[in-house]
C-alpha cells in the first residue's frame, strides 16, 4: 500500500481509530488524541508496516492498541493485574454507573474483546490478531466477559430497580 | 443453553448500541495531515556540516601565533672587569635567543 492509499485509509477509518483509541486509553479523549496521532506518524514514516497478511483495518487497530499500551506503560511504572486476571470485585456499586464505567470494570483483555467484537463488529479471528493473543485465547477472553459484563448489567438493573 | 447465550448475547448487544448512541456525541478531533518527520534527510547535511567545522578547527590549531612585535630579551651579564651589566637584545622569536651561558654546556 503505498503512501497516498495509506493516506485515503486512515481518512477513511479517521473516526472509528479515534474511538478504539479511546476505548484503549480508559475512554479518556485527550490521550486517545495523543496515542492516535503516534500511531498516525508510525503508520505513514514507516516504522509500523503493513504486509497485507490481515486487513487494513485490523492492522490499524493492532497499531493503535500496541502505541496506547506503550504510552500506558511509559507512564505508569505499575503493571496491572487487572489486564489478565478475573479479580473479586469488592467495591460498592456505584449509584449512576455509566456504560463506560461497566466496560472499565471488566479485565482489559475481556474489554478489548469485547469492544472489538461488539462494537467494532469484528470477528473473532480478527480481533484476537488485533489483541495478538491465538483465537482460544481470544475465545476464554470473550466468554469471560460476556458472562462478566452481563452480570454487571444485571447488577446495575437491579439496584436502579430497587431505588 | 444456546437460548441462553443468544438471549445474553443480545441484551450485550442491546448495551453496545446504546454506547455506540452515546459515543454519537463525543466530538471527534479533526484529522492533521502529519508530514512524517524528514530529520533523516538531514543527516548528509549534518555530516558535511561536522567536517567542516573538524577541519576548521584543525587548521586553527596548526596556525603560529606570530609574537607581538619584537621580543625583547634583557639579560644580566658580568664583564671582563667583573662589573655586571645588563644587555638588552630585540628578537623577532624566542628561538634566536641564545643563553649567554650557553657555550659552557659546549665546553664539558
Amino acid at each position: 500500500m503505498n503512501a497516498a492509499l495509506l493516506e485515503e485509509f486512515i481518512k477513511l477509518h479517521h473516526r472509528e481509530a479515534f474511538l478504539w483509541a479511546r476505548q484503549c486509553c480508559g475512554f479518556d479523549s485527550e490521550l486517545a488524541e495523543d496515542v492516535l496521532q503516534q500511531s498516525y506518524l508510525k503508520v505513514l514514516e514507516g516504522k509500523a508496516k503493513f504486509h497485507e497478511q490481515s486487513s487494513p483495518k485490523t492492522w490499524l487497530f493492532s497499531v493503535i492498541r500496541f502505541t496506547a499500551l506503550e504510552w500506558v506503560k511509559k507512564n505508569q511504572n505499575e503493571i496491572s493485574l487487572k489486564s489478565d486476571f478475573d479479580l473479586e470485585d469488592t467495591e460498592d456499586f456505584p449509584e449512576v454507573a455509566s456504560h463506560e464505567e461497566l466496560i472499565q470494570r471488566l479485565p482489559d483483555r475481556q474489554k478489548e474483546i469485547l469492544l472489538l467484537v461488539f462494537y467494532h463488529q469484528m470477528t473473532l479471528e480478527k480481533a484476537a490478531e488485533v489483541m495478538e493473543v491465538s483465537l482460544g485465547t481470544a475465545r476464554t477472553h470473550y466468554d469471560r466477559g460476556k458472562k462478566k459484563l452481563k452480570e454487571l448489567i444485571l447488577k446495575k438493573q437491579s439496584y436502579e430497580a430497587t431505588r | 443453553m444456546k437460548r441462553q447465550d443468544d438471549i445474553a448475547d443480545r441484551e450485550l448487544e442491546m448495551f453496545f448500541a446504546e454506547l455506540k448512541l452515546q459515543d454519537s456525541e463525543i466530538a471527534i478531533p479533526e484529522y492533521k495531515k502529519r508530514t512524517p518527520s524528514r530529520i533523516w534527510k538531514l543527516l548528509p547535511l549534518g555530516i558535511a556540516a561536522s567536517v567542516l567545522l573538524g577541519f576548521w578547527i584543525w587548521n586553527q590549531e596548526q596556525k603560529e601565533e606570530p609574537l607581538y612585535q619584537d621580543l625583547i630579551i634583557i639579560s644580566l651579564v658580568e664583564g671582563e672587569n667583573q662589573e655586571q651589566k645588563f644587555v638588552i637584545e630585540q628578537a623577532a622569536s624566542m628561538d634566536v635567543w641564545e643563553s649567554p651561558t650557553a657555550s659552557l654546556l659546549n665546553t664539558y
